[in-house]
């Protein structure tokens, strides 16, 4: 979410506060090279545009079978490299990008992506170019952030809630 | 949901960071940082303690 925090011990009141998640990772085995392909094709596609790619986006992409393309995106996921929508039919997040609607944007004039978290949202501008982070409150109201040449204006803070060791534990709430 | 307070970073550390944490992350090749290699980075940034540590 996004908002003025009411946590008087980590934010002061003039700054602005997004979310933060940890980008995620895992230390686990390596993943196959078909899988790496795989995994490089549903970035292609989340980078031309949203929402997430199903097994068939992917399919129709670089020519694979749908059904080895769908068995690729449960390992991936059990190798925490994406995560699945919970019907598992399409990507719901290959950070930092999300593949579902959220509370938080980032845009390149008409071009948008919505992102995990708020570090999620200024990533995004920091691997495409100079942008705008926008990102809504509970109540429905609205930040933006603009980066101009690698620098963000206005200050504000992400506020990040789960320790880096437990962000795995619930990605989703992460 | 019993997590603590957590931790702040400003607006352009979190661009900064995710400049770095996600430079390499849509190439085919990319290989997960192993922990001391996260906490490298996290370093790099004055993100040090607890909060930041990985098992």
């Amino acid at each position: 979410m996004a908002g003025r925090c009411g946590d008087q011990g980590c934010l002061r009141e003039r700054h602005w506060v997004v979310e933060g998640c940890f980008g995620a990772f895992s230390y686990t085995r390596q993943v196959n090279a078909f899988d790496r392909s795989v995994r490089a094709a549903v970035f292609e596609h989340l980078v031309a545009g949203w929402p997430g790619p199903t097994p068939g986006d992917i399919a129709e992409r670089t020519g694979h079978p749908t059904e080895a393309v769908a068995e690729s995106f449960q390992r991936l996921a059990a190798e925490h490299r994406l995560v699945l929508t919970p019907e598992g039919d399409r990507v719901m997040m290959a950070h930092p990008f999300s593949g579902v609607p959220t509370d938080y944007r980032s845009e390149i004039g008409d071009r948008r992506w919505w992102a995990n978290c708020g570090w999620d949202a200024f990533a995004i501008l920091a691997l495409l170019g100079d942008g705008e982070v926008r990102a809504r409150s509970e109540e429905g109201i609205e930040s933006t952030w603009t980066i101009r040449n690698g620098v963000v204006r206005p200050d504000g803070l992400v506020h990040f809630v789960v320790p880096a060791r437990r962000f795995w534990d619930d990605i989703g709430f992460t | 949901m019993g997590h603590d307070r957590g931790a702040t970073i400003s607006v352009q550390t979190a661009y900064d960071l995710g400049a770095v944490w996600y430079e390499d992350r849509m190439s085919e090749d990319w290989v997960p940082p192993t922990p001391a290699q996260a906490e490298e980075v996290f370093s790099h940034f004055d993100l040090t303690g607890e909060f930041w540590r990985l098992p």
